[in-house]
Protein backbone atom coordinates (compact mmCIF):
# COMPACT_ATOMS: atom_id res chain seq x y z
CA UNK A 1 0.00 0.00 0.00
CA UNK A 2 2.86 2.02 1.03
CA UNK A 3 4.59 1.39 -1.84
CA UNK A 4 1.43 2.45 -4.18
CA UNK A 5 1.17 5.83 -2.34
CA UNK A 6 4.84 6.60 -3.44
CA UNK A 7 4.66 5.63 -6.59
CA UNK A 8 1.36 7.84 -7.13
CA UNK A 9 2.87 10.94 -5.36
CA UNK A 10 5.74 10.35 -7.49
CA UNK A 11 4.03 10.29 -10.63
CA UNK A 12 1.60 13.50 -9.54
CA UNK A 13 4.85 15.36 -8.66
CA UNK A 14 6.29 14.01 -12.20
CA UNK A 15 2.73 15.66 -14.09
CA UNK A 16 2.82 18.37 -11.75
CA UNK A 17 6.42 19.40 -12.87
CA UNK A 18 6.15 18.89 -16.54
CA UNK A 19 2.92 21.02 -16.61
CA UNK A 20 4.90 23.99 -14.75
CA UNK A 21 7.48 23.45 -17.47
CA UNK A 22 5.01 23.43 -20.45
CA UNK A 23 3.24 26.75 -18.83
CA UNK A 24 6.33 28.56 -18.61
CA UNK A 25 7.62 27.13 -22.13
CA UNK A 26 4.08 28.71 -23.52
CA UNK A 27 4.21 32.44 -21.58
CA UNK A 28 4.21 35.27 -24.54
CA UNK A 29 6.87 37.41 -25.32
CA UNK A 30 7.25 41.52 -24.27
CA UNK A 31 9.28 43.48 -26.88
CA UNK A 32 9.80 47.13 -26.94
CA UNK A 33 9.33 48.43 -30.39
CA UNK A 34 12.39 49.09 -30.40
CA UNK A 35 15.84 50.70 -28.87
CA UNK A 36 18.85 52.18 -30.12
CA UNK A 37 22.60 51.21 -28.88
CA UNK A 38 25.53 53.32 -29.32
CA UNK A 39 28.61 51.13 -28.49
CA UNK A 40 31.15 53.76 -29.78
CA UNK A 41 32.06 53.60 -33.80
CA UNK A 42 29.67 50.89 -34.37
CA UNK A 43 26.13 51.84 -34.86
CA UNK A 44 22.90 49.83 -33.99
CA UNK A 45 19.52 50.63 -35.04
CA UNK A 46 17.34 47.12 -34.16
CA UNK A 47 13.48 47.67 -34.07
CA UNK A 48 10.57 45.12 -33.60
CA UNK A 49 7.44 44.73 -34.94
CA UNK A 50 6.41 47.62 -35.92
CA UNK A 51 3.04 49.31 -35.61
CA UNK A 52 4.34 52.68 -35.93
CA UNK A 53 7.55 54.14 -37.57
CA UNK A 54 10.23 53.24 -35.38
CA UNK A 55 13.20 56.06 -36.04
CA UNK A 56 17.06 55.92 -35.38
CA UNK A 57 18.77 59.31 -35.25
CA UNK A 58 22.84 60.08 -35.36
CA UNK A 59 24.25 63.21 -35.41
CA UNK A 60 27.67 63.34 -37.21
CA UNK A 61 30.54 65.65 -38.30
CA UNK A 62 31.28 65.06 -42.10
CA UNK A 63 34.84 66.25 -43.10
CA UNK A 64 35.74 65.97 -46.80
CA UNK A 65 39.16 66.18 -47.79
CA UNK A 66 38.13 67.42 -51.24
CA UNK A 67 35.23 68.40 -53.32
CA UNK A 68 34.17 66.32 -56.61
CA UNK A 69 31.62 65.91 -59.58
CA UNK A 70 29.57 62.83 -59.43
CA UNK A 71 28.41 64.00 -62.73
CA UNK A 72 32.00 63.79 -64.55
CA UNK A 73 31.82 60.05 -65.64
CA UNK A 74 35.46 60.23 -66.39
CA UNK A 75 36.10 60.88 -62.04
CA UNK A 76 37.37 57.89 -61.24
CA UNK A 77 38.43 58.97 -57.86
CA UNK A 78 35.29 59.35 -56.40
CA UNK A 79 35.19 57.15 -53.83
CA UNK A 80 38.28 58.27 -52.33
CA UNK A 81 36.62 62.04 -51.30
CA UNK A 82 33.87 60.08 -49.53
CA UNK A 83 32.71 60.05 -46.20
CA UNK A 84 30.59 56.69 -45.25
CA UNK A 85 28.56 56.30 -42.45
CA UNK A 86 27.22 52.66 -41.29
CA UNK A 87 24.85 51.65 -39.57
CA UNK A 88 24.07 48.09 -38.51
CA UNK A 89 20.11 47.68 -39.11
CA UNK A 90 18.45 44.47 -37.21
CA UNK A 91 14.40 43.49 -37.70
CA UNK A 92 14.03 41.57 -34.54
CA UNK A 93 10.23 41.71 -35.39
CA UNK A 94 8.40 38.91 -37.39
CA UNK A 95 7.36 40.86 -40.50
CA UNK A 96 9.12 42.45 -43.05
CA UNK A 97 10.25 46.12 -42.93
CA UNK A 98 11.81 48.92 -44.73
CA UNK A 99 14.65 51.33 -43.33
CA UNK A 100 14.02 54.81 -45.19
CA UNK A 101 16.51 57.70 -44.46
CA UNK A 102 16.76 61.48 -43.80
CA UNK A 103 19.64 63.98 -43.34
CA UNK A 104 19.28 67.34 -41.79
CA UNK A 105 22.24 69.33 -43.28
CA UNK A 106 22.41 71.60 -39.91
CA UNK A 107 22.67 75.30 -40.07
CA UNK A 108 25.95 77.09 -40.90
CA UNK A 109 27.51 74.81 -42.83
CA UNK A 110 28.63 74.65 -46.67
CA UNK A 111 26.65 74.25 -49.54
CA UNK A 112 26.98 71.22 -51.53
CA UNK A 113 26.53 68.45 -49.25
CA UNK A 114 25.70 65.10 -51.64
CA UNK A 115 24.63 62.10 -49.68
CA UNK A 116 23.48 58.57 -51.21
CA UNK A 117 21.88 55.54 -49.12
CA UNK A 118 23.21 52.08 -50.04
CA UNK A 119 23.79 48.24 -48.55
CA UNK A 120 26.43 46.13 -49.08
CA UNK A 121 25.98 44.13 -51.97
CA UNK A 122 23.95 46.07 -53.91
CA UNK A 123 26.13 45.96 -57.19
CA UNK A 124 27.11 42.88 -58.49
CA UNK A 125 31.13 42.10 -58.23
CA UNK A 126 31.52 44.81 -55.80
CA UNK A 127 34.68 44.11 -55.06
CA UNK A 128 36.25 44.02 -58.69
CA UNK A 129 35.17 46.87 -59.57
CA UNK A 130 37.15 50.39 -58.92
CA UNK A 131 34.87 53.08 -56.87
CA UNK A 132 32.49 50.61 -56.24
CA UNK A 133 29.96 53.29 -54.79
CA UNK A 134 30.16 55.36 -57.76
CA UNK A 135 29.50 52.48 -59.76
CA UNK A 136 26.42 51.77 -57.52
CA UNK A 137 25.02 55.13 -58.21
CA UNK A 138 25.78 54.54 -61.73
CA UNK A 139 24.09 51.77 -61.54
CA UNK A 140 20.61 53.24 -60.86
CA UNK A 141 20.72 55.70 -64.30
CA UNK A 142 20.99 58.85 -61.40
CA UNK A 143 24.16 60.15 -63.69
CA UNK A 144 23.40 62.69 -66.44
CA UNK A 145 26.63 62.89 -67.51
CA UNK A 146 28.36 66.95 -67.78
CA UNK A 147 25.46 67.76 -65.81
CA UNK A 148 25.57 68.95 -62.79
CA UNK A 149 21.53 70.18 -62.08
CA UNK A 150 19.96 66.84 -64.09
CA UNK A 151 22.59 64.91 -61.93
CA UNK A 152 21.31 66.75 -58.27
CA UNK A 153 17.98 66.12 -59.45
CA UNK A 154 17.74 62.81 -59.99
CA UNK A 155 19.71 62.09 -57.07
CA UNK A 156 17.22 63.97 -54.88
CA UNK A 157 14.34 62.16 -56.12
CA UNK A 158 16.02 58.89 -56.04
CA UNK A 159 17.18 59.50 -52.08
CA UNK A 160 13.31 61.15 -50.52
CA UNK A 161 11.06 60.35 -53.86
CA UNK A 162 8.15 63.41 -54.34
CA UNK A 163 7.49 62.65 -50.51
CA UNK A 164 3.92 61.94 -51.25
CA UNK A 165 1.77 58.70 -52.32
CA UNK A 166 4.26 55.92 -52.39
CA UNK A 167 6.88 57.88 -53.81
CA UNK A 168 8.87 58.38 -50.42
CA UNK A 169 11.98 57.48 -51.90
CA UNK A 170 14.84 54.81 -51.31
CA UNK A 171 14.38 52.12 -48.86
CA UNK A 172 15.96 48.85 -48.12
CA UNK A 173 14.44 45.84 -46.96
CA UNK A 174 15.19 43.92 -43.84
CA UNK A 175 13.35 40.96 -43.31
CA UNK A 176 12.56 39.16 -40.25
CA UNK A 177 15.53 38.03 -38.51
CA UNK A 178 17.85 39.89 -40.60
CA UNK A 179 20.58 42.28 -39.72
CA UNK A 180 21.95 44.34 -42.48
CA UNK A 181 25.04 46.98 -42.60
CA UNK A 182 23.07 50.00 -44.13
CA UNK A 183 25.52 52.94 -45.50
CA UNK A 184 25.23 56.71 -46.67
CA UNK A 185 27.96 58.07 -48.63
CA UNK A 186 28.54 61.66 -48.41
CA UNK A 187 30.74 63.87 -50.45
CA UNK A 188 30.96 67.06 -51.54
CA UNK A 189 29.34 68.62 -54.34
CA UNK A 190 32.35 70.70 -56.50
CA UNK A 191 30.22 72.93 -58.32
CA UNK A 192 28.30 74.14 -55.21
CA UNK A 193 31.00 74.24 -52.86
CA UNK A 194 33.60 75.70 -54.87
CA UNK A 195 37.91 75.95 -54.88
CA UNK A 196 39.35 75.90 -51.40
CA UNK A 197 40.50 79.23 -50.67
CA UNK A 198 44.46 78.33 -49.67
CA UNK A 199 46.53 75.68 -51.39
CA UNK A 200 47.81 73.86 -48.96
CA UNK A 201 50.46 71.61 -47.98
CA UNK A 202 50.57 67.77 -49.61
CA UNK A 203 52.00 66.05 -46.22
CA UNK A 204 49.42 67.91 -43.89
CA UNK A 205 46.19 67.79 -45.82
CA UNK A 206 43.00 69.72 -44.00
CA UNK A 207 39.37 68.45 -44.22
CA UNK A 208 38.57 71.45 -46.04
CA UNK A 209 34.62 70.87 -46.16
CA UNK A 210 33.55 70.45 -42.46
CA UNK A 211 29.42 69.85 -42.31
CA UNK A 212 28.88 69.81 -38.34
CA UNK A 213 25.86 68.43 -36.65
CA UNK A 214 24.40 66.63 -39.54
CA UNK A 215 21.56 64.44 -38.47
CA UNK A 216 21.30 60.96 -39.85
CA UNK A 217 17.18 59.45 -39.32
CA UNK A 218 16.66 56.09 -40.30
CA UNK A 219 12.86 55.33 -39.98
CA UNK A 220 11.62 51.99 -39.98
CA UNK A 221 8.56 50.81 -41.11
CA UNK A 222 5.99 48.33 -42.29
CA UNK A 223 7.29 46.40 -46.10
CA UNK A 224 4.52 48.12 -47.71
CA UNK A 225 3.38 50.67 -49.78
CA UNK A 226 2.49 53.93 -47.69
CA UNK A 227 3.51 52.86 -44.52
CA UNK A 228 5.93 55.64 -44.57
CA UNK A 229 5.40 59.49 -45.37
CA UNK A 230 7.96 62.17 -45.05
CA UNK A 231 6.54 64.73 -43.17
CA UNK B 1 22.03 4.47 2.18
CA UNK B 2 21.05 5.30 -1.43
CA UNK B 3 17.24 4.91 -0.58
CA UNK B 4 17.65 7.49 1.86
CA UNK B 5 18.99 10.05 -0.56
CA UNK B 6 16.36 9.01 -3.21
CA UNK B 7 13.77 9.57 -0.48
CA UNK B 8 15.40 13.28 -0.10
CA UNK B 9 16.10 13.94 -3.62
CA UNK B 10 12.19 13.51 -4.30
CA UNK B 11 11.35 15.41 -1.14
CA UNK B 12 12.67 18.06 -2.69
CA UNK B 13 11.25 17.99 -6.23
CA UNK B 14 8.10 17.50 -4.69
CA UNK B 15 8.20 20.69 -2.75
CA UNK B 16 9.85 22.71 -5.36
CA UNK B 17 7.00 21.24 -7.51
CA UNK B 18 4.54 22.36 -5.46
CA UNK B 19 5.68 25.77 -4.63
CA UNK B 20 5.82 26.45 -8.52
CA UNK B 21 2.19 24.98 -9.10
CA UNK B 22 1.39 26.91 -6.25
CA UNK B 23 2.39 29.83 -7.31
CA UNK B 24 1.29 29.31 -11.22
CA UNK B 25 -2.04 29.13 -9.39
CA UNK B 26 -1.99 31.68 -7.69
CA UNK B 27 -0.85 34.20 -10.61
CA UNK B 28 -3.73 32.95 -12.30
CA UNK B 29 -6.04 33.58 -9.48
CA UNK B 30 -4.81 36.80 -9.18
CA UNK B 31 -5.67 37.81 -12.70
CA UNK B 32 -1.73 38.59 -13.05
CA UNK B 33 0.20 37.73 -16.45
CA UNK B 34 3.90 37.11 -16.84
CA UNK B 35 5.53 37.85 -19.95
CA UNK B 36 9.30 36.74 -21.51
CA UNK B 37 11.06 40.00 -21.97
CA UNK B 38 12.42 39.76 -25.69
CA UNK B 39 14.29 42.84 -26.02
CA UNK B 40 16.80 45.58 -24.50
CA UNK B 41 14.92 49.00 -24.09
CA UNK B 42 14.56 48.50 -20.82
CA UNK B 43 17.88 47.92 -19.58
CA UNK B 44 19.01 48.24 -17.01
CA UNK B 45 15.58 47.50 -15.87
CA UNK B 46 15.16 44.55 -16.94
CA UNK B 47 17.40 42.34 -18.77
CA UNK B 48 16.77 40.34 -22.37
CA UNK B 49 15.24 36.50 -21.14
CA UNK B 50 14.08 37.82 -17.89
CA UNK B 51 10.38 37.22 -16.76
CA UNK B 52 8.49 40.15 -15.75
CA UNK B 53 5.14 39.65 -14.07
CA UNK B 54 2.25 42.33 -14.36
CA UNK B 55 -0.73 42.81 -12.17
CA UNK B 56 -4.33 44.05 -13.66
CA UNK B 57 -4.94 48.39 -13.23
CA UNK B 58 -8.78 49.00 -12.74
CA UNK B 59 -8.37 52.73 -13.94
CA UNK B 60 -5.60 55.00 -15.45
CA UNK B 61 -5.59 56.55 -11.65
CA UNK B 62 -4.11 53.02 -10.46
CA UNK B 63 -1.05 54.19 -12.92
CA UNK B 64 1.73 56.60 -12.46
CA UNK B 65 4.76 58.10 -13.91
CA UNK B 66 8.16 56.14 -12.97
CA UNK B 67 5.59 53.08 -12.94
CA UNK B 68 6.45 50.14 -15.55
CA UNK B 69 3.41 49.23 -17.48
CA UNK B 70 2.80 46.57 -20.37
CA UNK B 71 0.60 47.50 -23.12
CA UNK B 72 -1.14 45.80 -26.32
CA UNK B 73 -0.17 47.47 -29.78
CA UNK B 74 -2.86 48.91 -31.27
CA UNK B 75 -3.56 45.56 -33.55
CA UNK B 76 -3.10 43.45 -30.37
CA UNK B 77 -0.32 41.69 -32.45
CA UNK B 78 1.93 41.39 -29.49
CA UNK B 79 2.83 43.80 -26.50
CA UNK B 80 5.23 46.14 -25.49
CA UNK B 81 6.70 46.75 -21.69
CA UNK B 82 8.10 50.47 -20.87
CA UNK B 83 8.30 52.96 -17.94
CA UNK B 84 5.71 55.74 -18.38
CA UNK B 85 6.58 59.50 -18.72
CA UNK B 86 3.39 60.97 -18.15
CA UNK B 87 -0.27 60.57 -18.40
CA UNK B 88 -3.07 62.46 -20.07
CA UNK B 89 -6.00 62.00 -17.85
CA UNK B 90 -8.12 63.70 -19.74
CA UNK B 91 -7.81 62.01 -23.53
CA UNK B 92 -6.86 58.57 -21.25
CA UNK B 93 -3.23 58.25 -23.19
CA UNK B 94 -0.42 56.69 -21.33
CA UNK B 95 3.13 58.32 -22.74
CA UNK B 96 6.18 55.73 -22.45
CA UNK B 97 9.88 55.17 -22.52
CA UNK B 98 11.94 52.30 -22.29
CA UNK B 99 14.94 53.10 -20.16
CA UNK B 100 17.21 51.94 -22.62
CA UNK B 101 16.13 54.29 -25.05
CA UNK B 102 17.33 58.46 -25.31
CA UNK B 103 13.63 59.41 -26.15
CA UNK B 104 9.88 58.57 -25.34
CA UNK B 105 7.89 56.26 -27.88
CA UNK B 106 6.59 57.60 -30.71
CA UNK B 107 3.13 57.13 -29.72
CA UNK B 108 0.99 57.54 -26.56
CA UNK B 109 -1.29 54.21 -25.76
CA UNK B 110 -4.94 54.42 -24.92
CA UNK B 111 -5.56 53.37 -21.38
CA UNK B 112 -7.73 50.78 -22.69
CA UNK B 113 -4.65 48.73 -23.68
CA UNK B 114 -2.66 48.77 -21.14
CA UNK B 115 -2.45 44.73 -20.03
CA UNK B 116 -0.94 45.70 -16.37
CA UNK B 117 1.71 47.44 -13.91
CA UNK B 118 4.92 46.04 -13.53
CA UNK B 119 5.02 43.85 -9.95
CA UNK B 120 8.38 42.16 -10.27
CA UNK B 121 10.42 40.06 -12.48
CA UNK B 122 12.83 37.23 -12.26
CA UNK B 123 15.74 37.01 -14.30
CA UNK B 124 17.03 34.56 -17.16
CA UNK B 125 13.55 31.97 -16.99
CA UNK B 126 12.26 34.10 -20.10
CA UNK B 127 15.07 32.19 -21.72
CA UNK B 128 12.68 29.01 -22.11
CA UNK B 129 9.81 30.37 -24.02
CA UNK B 130 11.93 33.01 -25.96
CA UNK B 131 14.45 30.51 -27.27
CA UNK B 132 12.79 26.94 -26.70
CA UNK B 133 9.57 27.71 -26.99
CA UNK B 134 6.63 25.15 -26.46
CA UNK B 135 7.34 22.74 -28.58
CA UNK B 136 11.06 21.75 -27.91
CA UNK B 137 10.04 22.09 -24.26
CA UNK B 138 7.24 19.48 -24.58
CA UNK B 139 10.27 16.90 -26.81
CA UNK B 140 12.83 17.98 -24.28
CA UNK B 141 10.58 16.59 -21.47
CA UNK B 142 9.35 13.66 -23.36
CA UNK B 143 12.90 12.60 -24.06
CA UNK B 144 13.77 13.29 -20.41
CA UNK B 145 10.90 11.30 -19.63
CA UNK B 146 11.51 8.13 -22.05
CA UNK B 147 15.42 7.94 -20.70
CA UNK B 148 14.46 8.33 -16.86
CA UNK B 149 12.26 5.12 -17.51
CA UNK B 150 14.96 3.51 -19.71
CA UNK B 151 17.07 4.59 -16.54
CA UNK B 152 14.63 2.71 -14.70
CA UNK B 153 13.85 -0.80 -16.29
CA UNK B 154 17.79 -1.09 -16.60
CA UNK B 155 18.16 -0.39 -12.76
CA UNK B 156 15.09 -2.65 -11.83
CA UNK B 157 16.62 -5.60 -14.41
CA UNK B 158 19.69 -5.34 -12.31
CA UNK B 159 18.59 -5.90 -9.40
CA UNK B 160 16.44 -8.67 -10.16
CA UNK B 161 19.47 -10.21 -11.61
CA UNK B 162 21.07 -9.36 -8.44
CA UNK B 163 18.59 -10.88 -6.29
CA UNK B 164 18.52 -13.89 -8.84
CA UNK B 165 22.27 -14.65 -8.20
CA UNK B 166 22.19 -14.29 -4.41
CA UNK B 167 19.10 -17.06 -4.36
CA UNK B 168 21.06 -19.46 -6.29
Amino acid sequence: MKKKTVRSLRCAAAFLFVACFVYIAALPATSAWFYVQYDGVKKDFIFGDLDVVQTYTSTETIELYAATKLEDTGEYLFDDVLQIVQIDAANEGTLPARVYFSIDEGTGNPAGLRYYFFEDGDAENEMLQAGPVKRKISAQNLIIPGNNAATNAALALYNFGTGTGNSQGRYISIAPGVTKTLKIAFWADYNAVGLPSTLEDTDNVAAHYVYNAVKITLHAAQDTDGAFVRN
Amino acid sequence: MMKKAGRALFSLFAAATLLLTGFIVYLNLSGAKAYAVESNSMQPTLQRNSLVFIKPVKSISDLEPGDIATISFNDNSGVFTHRITRIDTGKALIYTKGDGNPGEDPRPAPFSSVRGKYWFSLPLIGTIPLHFGLKNTVVVLLCAAAVLVLIRMIFAAVQKNKKRRQMT
